[in-house]
């Protein structure tokens, strides 16, 4: 599934990531947790194809596929989810129509059939009646008023719709209360498969509570320092990261 | 020591003054507008009000005036303008034959009286050079099902153009006004002066359609309010042209409001220009000035809003917000509003923004399969329809949608 070798990445000159080293395999949940600073949401942004990071050594693949070779929409199409820790508010876009032209958009890349409207219509419905979201509410311009846990829940409706082989959640437990965690989990949870993978990016041990890992990894200073089972979040959690940083906040 | 200063003219001005001695008996008005005009020559930036429009600089040489003429094949106006009655006009003569007729309480005749005289340098060239001037009246209290288009269409090759039209609402008139510009694709020198004038408690909504390929246009709007009239106005100014779109508003009775909106389109070499000056010269009066930009390529856009409050104007509501996206290294955006308040009891404010589209917005629709031109399309519509949406007679609305989707998918992207 997903393959991250000896990767090497920087912005303005600045190193982030150190030769860093993952894989995630088909139907797997990888936690990776650390540090404020330690580059965790730097390799999300560089799995994603964000523009600004410079990769200068090291490849990415997803079931074969060079995703450092691809633009951020073509590793959209080819499978890549990256749920933001921060989604954008973009105004003036209804939401539905953000939604539509993200399905048509990855259809035609792969050359598949564009969805009908009613099809469409159907399906936002009952992707967003899981995830307990007003169906009025997808009316609205993108992101635009909606609470953090509104946000969180949109990004987990955009997973659902666009169904990816390979997703990424950055600190999507970030901001949100314990009735809206449980919302977010049940939707991720309700999308793991056998085919599926994710990356679990947290803070925090409190997610892996709901989504539970079936591996942990640790980041710091740029790379994986250890790896583990869920146990070892639990171990985190009592022990803290100070073995880990130099720069923990 | 004191040599006298003379002003060197260009050879458009001497172009003009040549063109205008060769006219056959101009009525004196007309002789004494041009004296006029002679004595400031042509706008360029050293006139505040044409700081950023430098007439004098794009104008290489006067064109030959446009020959009149009568009718204008029905076939080319297709697509211009938005639709409605057509009130066609011909390098500046109405043409009976292309037009549609009137409805009931519409008229159209000729307008023989002088013009005031006004400071501005192409207005008072329009005054100088236009032959015809024609005057279209709406009766008090009438309301118009269907909206008036008028059309300015240019004949014949690379000529100037000198149009004056007066549209005169009648008290509690009701209207919607259409003013298009068809067959501006060769190069055409366009002065159109558009004097609407609304009685107590009329009502107008305006739709400017300034589409121009390598022509060189100044449409002059000027507007005056009556007591409780209401006027709303979207322009939408796109092309490769050099266009200059100005309105003198004047809020002559109370309680007076005046909506002007825009959306410029430029791209190429386009230089489009919104300048407009609104005179609160009433109590209660609210005006609202609400205009966007896109500027690709090298394109120059000019927003320029000036809201002058008069002593007595006491409890005028005025708001203007001018915002910019430029698309490319070499577009350029000069914004330069103004409030003169002399009154110590309104609400004004104003506001201006210039900036490229955000890269974390791009970001975010490309990592949802979007691609980058499409996500570009996105979020110009959403900046555009901030204009476009409230635009009022659903006519021009679909209208002004299916223009900035075309300049949209040119660009290339489609929604």
């Amino acid at each position: 599934m997903l393959k991250i070798n000896n990767l090497h990445a920087e912005i303005d000159g600045k190193k982030i990531l150190k030769g860093l080293t993952l894989e995630v395999k088909a139907g797997e949940v990888a936690a990776i947790m650390g540090p404020n600073g330690s580059g965790k949401s730097t390799l999300s942004y560089i799995i994603a194809g964000r523009p600004g990071y410079e990769v200068t050594e090291g490849s990415i693949t997803l079931n074969g596929v060079d995703l450092l070779a691809l633009e951020a929409h073509e590793r959209a199409a080819a499978g890549v989810f990256l749920a933001f820790q921060y989604p954008l508010e973009i105004p003036g876009v209804a939401t539905m129509t953000f939604l539509k032209a993200a399905m048509n958009g990855q259809a035609r890349q792969r050359s598949e059939a564009e969805l009908t409207t009613p099809e469409f219509i159907k399906k936002v419905r009952n992707a967003a009646k899981d995830l307990k979201i007003d169906p009025e509410m997808l009316k609205r311009p993108l992101n635009v008023g909606f609470s953090g846990g509104e946000k969180k829940r949109v990004e987990i409706l955009q997973m659902a719709l666009l169904a990816p082989k390979f997703a990424i959640l950055d600190e999507t437990d970030s901001g949100l209360d314990i009735d809206a965690l449980r919302i977010v989990a049940d939707g991720v949870n309700a999308l793991r498969n056998r085919e599926r993978g994710f990356l679990v990016i947290t803070h925090y041990q409190r997610l892996l509570d709901y989504i539970r890992p079936d591996s942990v990894h640790v980041m710091a200073r740029g790379e994986i320092v250890r790896s583990g089972g869920p146990g070892l979040a639990l171990e985190l959690e009592k022990s803290g990261y100070a073995g880990y940083a130099d720069e923990a906040a | 020591m004191n040599a006298p200063l003379t002003r060197l003219q260009t050879d458009a001005e001497t172009g003009l003054e040549r063109q205008f001695s060769a006219l056959v008996a101009p009525e004196p008005w007309r002789q004494q507008a041009f004296v006029r005009f002679a004595g400031q020559g042509l706008p360029n930036r050293r006139v505040e009000a044409w700081h950023f429009t430098d007439i004098r600089a794009a104008m290489a040489q006067a064109l030959p005036l446009a020959a009149p003429a009568g009718d204008f094949p029905k076939a080319k106006l297709r697509g211009v303008g938005a639709e409605g009655t057509r009130l066609v006009f011909v390098n500046g003569s109405f043409a009976q034959a292309a037009s549609d007729a009137l409805p009931a309480g519409v008229s159209i005749r000729k307008d023989q009286n002088a013009p005031a005289a006004h400071g501005d340098a192409m207005v008072t060239l329009n005054h100088a050079f236009a032959a015809q001037a024609w005057l279209v009246e709406i009766a008090p209290g009438t309301s118009l099902p269907a909206p008036l288009q008028l059309i300015f269409a240019q004949s014949g090759p690379a000529s100037a153009t000198f149009s004056r039209v007066g549209v005169k609402l009648g008290a509690g008139a009701k209207a919607t006004l259409g003013e298009s510009y068809a067959g501006l694709e060769s190069g055409h020198h366009i002065n159109s002066l558009l004097d609407i004038e609304l009685g107590d408690k009329a009502s107008l909504v305006h739709g400017c359609d300034g589409a121009g390929e390598d022509a060189l246009c100044v449409l002059s709007l000027f507007v005056k309010l009556g007591e409780g009239a209401q006027f709303t106005s979207f322009a939408m100014l796109d092309g490769r042209a050099m266009m200059r779109r100005q309105i003198f508003a004047d809020l002559a009775g109370e309680n007076a409001n005046i909506a002007l909106s825009g959306l410029m389109l430029g791209r190429g070499e386009a230089h489009l220009d919104t300048t407009l000056t609104i005179d609160h010269a009433k109590p209660h009066g609210t005006s609202r000035e609400i205009f966007r930009s896109l500027l690709d390529e090298a394109a120059h856009g000019v927003y320029q809003g000036k809201v002058i409050v008069k002593p007595h104007a006491q409890k005028t509501d005025g708001k203007m917000m001018s915002k910019a996206i430029l698309l490319h290294d070499g577009a350029r955006m000069d914004n330069k509003p103004e409030l003169e308040i002399f009154a110590d009891d309104v609400v004004c404010g104003h506001g201006a923004t210039v900036g490229g589209l955000d890269a974390e917005q791009i970001f975010y629709l490309q990592a949802r399969g979007i691609a980058r031109p499409e996500a570009e399309a996105l979020l110009l519509e959403a900046f555009a329809a901030e204009v476009v949406e409230p635009v009022e007679n659903d006519a021009f609305k679909r209208h002004f949608c299916d223009r900035l989707a075309h300049w949209l998918q040119a660009r290339g992207g489609q929604v």
